[in-house]
């Protein structure tokens, strides 16, 4: 039951993957590579959690304060997760532009067909 | 003041060029006189506090650097027995490695004051500080999330430098291509700090490597951050990437991809050496590493000789180079448990492949900026278009050719004396790597060879009459690295003991670093 | 102690001699030039190249994608080879990346269960 979360990252992991390596689109690679980033920031978030554990909050904590760090879940991967939430946002952002680009330069988004640069 | 300086230098040393990044539009809003002024008054103090600070650690031994302590070296606070704030370590090897990545910048920005053409250059300098100050930080952090942190700004912000020409359609592809690479780069190594927090419960380096075992998802994620590292740090057969940006790239950003390259084989090192030091792993590793290095060096070599066009035929030598950089730390890894090996010839091995590491850092960017002037001067980059310049542009000439024999390892250069350290100690290990470097060596003299006589030598071109040497600002990072590569060949005796052998000394044992911090 | 030549284990490489080596050569080679004979002027035609009878002009020299033809002659498999793997589309660069990521998981878990 506490595997689904990471089997869950594994899945996502493995279908971005699957669309960085075979989809040919330079949209698709984009959102494979999107997919791959939040399987990877569920592997995060799923890794300080602990089963019935409450927020990380100790002024708002229903218990007191000494059995309140047992039962709360970990602060530090939720921190990671977000920076590499905010890290994800400027790399789409930054690799849908040049797909924009690319686009607009060869009339074409597909993949193979973008090879000005070969051997 | 001084002492200020010195306490607070590793923030310092971050706090200047983001400052600048930030500030270099304003600048470029009062023209380009007082943008370029600013930018070398940026790029200057930046380089000022940095060779300050790798004075004093080489000098003085390993320092770190508490960020938001009360005091800079309070890594535990009160009754804590885990460092948990952001600790910047800087040992001998991270002062070696931003001191070469300064002095190559210092003149990157030089050159790219007469290089580079245009009205907006605000935000290319503003890239250029936060790819410095994304560069600072991965070597000097003591953290394995800070490290993928400045790793991503590193990446990000270089991509976003080689698609500056954006109109060019070649730039663009190789900067979606180089995104496309760091990207999967940075998220494998995002998942292996996963696996390694979920497995140990802690992100800095120090508390890791001295709590480290054996076990099956640190098995995993040692394999995840080799195989990242080395992607981004040009080993074959995943360097695909690396002839196209530094081919598409400007030239000022291509010599910084050169050290971001660098940057990459460094987290690499510091990585397999000081996070994983006491696995007893290491040695597949090291053989990993050697197989990868033998691979590069074939790959670059043969594919360099075919190229046409002048960068991209630096690049493949690039990767070449790092192929020899990756055979000499590969033997050091390998040789890292057993003393007896260790200190026969494993860590003469460890001491050429940095000697080296330092050594490609400077003839590359010598290189690729003579290169740059004959495509400044000229406006051609392919080398079948080009003949006769060494009677117009004659002290590009000259620095292209002390480039090219550092490179082919032809004494007195300084490509000869790390060679010669890498050969003399990987022949002890295996003879057969000595044998496949030798010939590797020879054919990288090749593609030197024909670019040097086809672009410089030859008959005079018609349409090159007019053709006038670079202006002095291009000459002078020139000038002054061919000085250093003539400088370190003639005296490599004192180079290796007084930057390499402290640096080597403070990768191979673990228990110094760690020392420091806990 | 500071030393100024590198001690590679075995040897030992000293740069210096060796630079002071080649100075003296130089010196001697311009003592003999200094006594060979004087008076050459120089001439265009006197100094021109030639490549096998033929004058070197900028239609008739050899281009940088012409030279080592016999070197690519004799290595054309391993190039075309070369040339189809470095095939430019990005999706075979990230394959390379997965395959070799493998290769290193399994050559590491070889070893731990070989040595461990």
């Amino acid at each position: 039951m506490e595997l689904i979360p990471f089997l869950g990252a594994a899945l996502l992991f493995g279908i971005g993957l699957f669309a960085l390596v075979f989809k040919r689109n330079l949209i698709k690679i984009a959102m494979g590579l999107s997919i791959i980033d939040s399987g990877v920031n569920l592997f995060l978030i799923a890794l300080g959690y602990r089963s019935n554990g409450i927020a990380p909050i100790f002024t708002t904590a229903p218990v007191s304060n000494a059995q309140a760090a047992a039962t709360m879940v970990l602060p530090a991967p939720q921190a990671l997760t977000l920076t590499s939430i905010v890290i994800g946002l400027a790399v789409s952002a930054l690799m849908l532009s040049l797909a924009v680009l690319l686009f607009k330069h060869y009339g074409s988004a597909d993949a193979r067909k973008i090879r000005g640069l070969r051997e | 003041m001084i002492s200020f300086i010195l306490q607070h230098a590793p923030a310092l040393c971050l706090a200047t060029p983001l400052l600048f990044a930030f500030l270099t539009p304003l600048a470029d809003k009062a023209g380009s006189r007082v943008r370029k002024a600013f930018v070398f008054l940026g790029i200057l103090l930046t380089a000022l506090t940095v060779f300050t600070l790798a004075q004093n650690v080489i000098l003085q031994g390993a320092r770190v650097y508490t960020m938001g302590a009360s005091s800079p070296a309070l890594t535990l606070p009160s009754g804590m027995t885990l460092p948990v704030r952001i600790i910047l370590e800087i040992d001998a090897f991270s002062a070696l490695m931003a001191s070469l990545a300064l002095l190559v910048a210092f003149f990157a920005v030089v050159y790219s004051f007469r290089f580079m053409k245009g009205n907006s250059l605000g935000k290319f300098y503003s890239l250029f500080f936060v790819m410095l100050a994304g560069l600072i930080g991965l070597v000097f952090t003591g953290d394995l999330f800070t490290l993928f942190v400045f790793f991503e700004i590193l990446s990000i912000s270089s991509v976003a430098l080689v698609a500056y020409w954006y109109k060019r359609k070649k730039s663009v592809e190789a900067a979606f291509k180089y995104l496309l690479i760091s990207s999967v780069a940075s998220l494998c190594l995002l998942f292996s700090i996963g696996l390694l927090y979920g497995e140990y419960g802690l992100l800095n380096i120090a508390a890791l490597a001295a709590s480290m075992r054996l076990s099956f998802v640190t098995m995993v994620a040692l394999g995840l951050l080799l195989a990242a590292f080395s992607m981004k740090a040009g080993a074959a057969p995943m360097h695909y990437w690396l002839p196209d940006a530094y081919g598409e790239a400007p030239t000022p950003i291509t010599v910084m991809l050169g050290i971001a390259t660098l940057s990459s084989l460094y987290a690499l090192l510091r990585v397999l050496f000081t996070l994983f030091g006491s696995f007893s792993l290491l040695p597949v590793a090291g053989w990993v590493l050697i197989c990868l290095g033998v691979v590069s060096m074939f790959v670059g070599v043969t594919m360099a000789l075919k190229q046409d066009d002048i960068k991209r035929l630096i690049a493949y030598t690039a990767v070449s180079q790092a192929g020899f950089i990756f055979v000499g730390v590969g033997v050091g890894l390998a040789t890292i448990n057993s003393p007896a090996l260790f200190s026969a010839f494993g860590e003469n091995a460890l001491k050429g492949g940095l000697f080296h590491l330092v050594n490609h850092g400077i003839y590359e960017a010598l290189l690729f900026f003579s290169a740059g002037a004959v495509i400044y001067a000229t406006g051609k980059r392919r080398l079948s278009s080009l003949s006769g310049l060494a009677r117009k542009m004659p002290f590009t000439t000259v620095f292209f050719l002390v480039g090219a024999m550092a490179i082919a390892g032809i004494p007195p250069m300084n490509g000869f004396a790390s060679k010669i350290l890498i050969y003399e100690s990987v022949y002890r290990f295996n003879p057969l790597l000595t044998v496949l470097a030798l010939v590797v060596s020879v054919l990288t003299a090749v593609p030197f060879v024909k670019a040097f006589s086809s672009a410089f030598l030859g008959p005079e071109m018609a349409e090159f009459k007019k053709t006038k040497e670079v202006p002095m600002g291009m000459l002078l990072g020139m000038a002054v690295l061919a000085v250093i590569a003539v400088l370190f060949g003639l005296l490599p005796g004192l180079v290796v003991e007084t930057i390499i052998a402290p640096a080597v000394n403070a990768l191979a044992s673990q228990a110094a670093y760690v020392g420091v911090v806990l | 102690m500071i030393t100024f030549s590198l001690n590679t284990g075995p040897s030992a490489w000293a740069p210096l001699a060796m630079a002071a080596g080649i100075f003296l050569m130089l010196v001697v080679v311009l003592a003999l030039r200094f006594f060979g004979r004087k008076g050459f002027r120089y001439s265009k035609e006197k100094a021109m190249p030639f490549y096998s009878g033929n004058t070197v002009t900028q239609e008739e020299r050899v281009r940088a994608s012409d030279f080592f033809w016999g070197f690519f002659e004799a290595f054309k498999g391993y190039y075309a080879r070369m040339r189809e793997l470095h095939s430019g589309i990005v999706n075979d660069y990230v394959l390379w990346f997965v395959i070799v990521a493998s290769l290193i998981l399994v050559s590491l878990a070889l070893g731990v269960v070989l040595w461990a």
